[in-house]
């Protein structure tokens, strides 16, 4: 009893020479076994630890490439940030302009209905002289009646959708479009992660089959054979849906 | 002798069952690991976009704030420099000096155009929310402050919820990796169990199965968490 329990290298080879010989005794009995069915089991196991191997593969590879489109995205934001930063700078220093051409405008006006020649003479001038490049200054807010609001004030926020429409620049960036892009593979890698799942599941099964005999060898096999091949369409799935996805994006 | 072996097989069957329900768990758990990973990234890159947009939307109220209040600060100062020439020409009227004083109020009156049209421009004049509601009254300053800053604030809150999440995923990833780590030991263990004579074989069983266990309960627990 004792000596069936121990192990070939405990130092009892004798007694291990029995376990195996009670082994091989049992070998006729296995009903769906034998060496060609575990030969096979084995060259199953080992064709679905390679496919694990190439989805574990393509999963990282999809990981990366998410890695890529979300750096990307990230870049493109703080570009797209400094370019609207620029673009605010700019319209409030042309509002500015505009402001100080348009008071000066009413103080011109108001020397000229003043009825004093002093200030008349001196509105003629600035007329002439000051208002001209004051206007200049100001373009195109104080030239562009679209940037006029009814109350008299400047339409500032036009000013600034116009800058942004004229930047090419700008508008070639496209965060929120890298952003999906980014997500879209990763969405891809978690099909691949429940696909990874499956594949194990068949290891199990085909495991299972390996140390079992008889009609729970089989069921073991065909079980594992099956999840393995839902695992494969499973992933083939994934892919084929992912790539569509992205070629109707396209 | 036949039931020894049929002991000894049993207890081999055993342990392969356990290193492949290790596997599986494995597995899972890495799927798990993966999905925390993406969902703490995504967070970490909201969180930064939305620092981004609120740095930026700082940076344009700054650039609003500086001349929205440049242009009421200069409106107010030439509304008393209007006023002051007003009474000066008061002032010089009374002492007799006609003609200072009708320069002195053609100048107010100059002025007064100004500060007309400035109006006109001013957020504070034009905008019904905050323009005075009496004639000499201020502009409701303290309103256009706390609405200035409402939307920075806004999206400040969105980077710390973002960023708050990041944390949480971030402290769930790590879990499973420990979780992984552990499952890493009970297979070790499972395989010395399969290479080892009975005693020993029972041993690292059993201690390969509390270690699987503690892994799958903390895993749960992460889970559900």
């Amino acid at each position: 009893m004792a000596a069936a329990e121990n192990m070939p290298g405990d130092g009892s080879e004798g007694e291990s020479v029995s376990v195996e010989r009670t082994e091989s005794e049992a070998e006729p009995e296995k009903v769906g076994g034998g060496g060609r069915a575990e030969g096979l089991i084995a060259v199953a196991m080992a064709i679905v630890l390679v496919a694990s191997a190439v989805a574990g593969w393509r999963s990282s590879d999809l990981g990366s490439r998410a890695g890529d489109a979300e750096r990307l995205g990230m870049i493109q934001s703080i570009q797209q940030q400094d370019f609207l930063n620029l673009d605010w700078q700019l319209a409030y220093q042309e509002a500015g302009n505009a402001q100080r051409y348009l008071l000066a405008e009413a103080e011109v006006r108001a020397m000229e209905t003043s009825g004093d020649p002093g200030l008349e003479a001196q509105a003629a001038n600035q007329r002439k002289y000051v208002l001209p490049n004051l206007a200049l200054l100001g373009e195109p807010l104080t030239t562009d009646a679209t940037y006029a609001e009814p109350d008299g004030s400047l339409d500032i926020g036009q000013r600034f959708a116009d800058l942004q429409a004229q930047n090419a620049d700008l508008a070639a960036l496209d965060p929120e479009g890298a952003f999906a892009l980014a997500e879209a593979y990763q969405s891809e890698q978690r099909g691949y992660f429940v696909g990874a799942v499956l594949l194990a599941l068949s290891l199990f099964w085909l495991g299972l089959a390996e140390i079992t005999r008889g009609k729970a060898r089989i069921t073991g096999l065909v079980v594992g054979v099956l999840v393995f091949l839902f695992g494969l369409a499973w992933i083939a799935g994934v892919e084929v849906l992912w790539a569509l996805a992205r070629w109707v994006e396209a | 002798m036949n039931a020894a072996s049929s002991t000894t097989e049993r207890w081999r069957s055993l342990v392969v069952f356990l290193t492949m329900g290790a596997t599986i768990a494995a597995a899972i758990v890495a799927g798990l690991q993966a999905d925390a990973g993406i969902r703490s990234q995504v967070a970490n890159r909201e969180s930064q976009v939305n620092a981004l947009l609120a740095s930026g939307e700082i940076f344009r109220q700054g650039i609003r704030s500086d001349y929205d209040l440049g242009t009421l600060a200069d409106l107010t100062k030439e509304m008393q420099d209007s006023l002051s020439l007003e009474i000066t020409g008061l002032e010089q009227e009374a002492s007799g000096d006609l003609d200072s004083a009708a320069l002195a109020r053609q100048r107010a009156e100059v002025l007064r155009a100004r500060v007309e049209r400035a109006r006109g421009l001013s957020y504070f004049y034009t905008d019904p929310a905050h323009a005075p509601s009496e004639p000499d009254a201020l502009p409701n300053l303290e309103g256009y402050v706390e609405a200035s800053a409402a939307e920075a604030n806004r999206l400040v809150e969105l980077q710390n919820e973002q960023a708050d999440e990041y944390q949480r995923w971030s402290r769930k990833g790590d879990s499973y990796v420990a979780v992984l780590a552990l499952l890493a030991v009970a297979l070790f263990l499972f395989g010395l169990a399969q290479a080892a004579s009975i005693r020993t074989r029972r041993t690292f069983t059993v201690f390969g199965s509390i270690v699987l266990a503690v892994s799958i309960l903390w895993a749960l627990t992460t889970l559900l968490a």
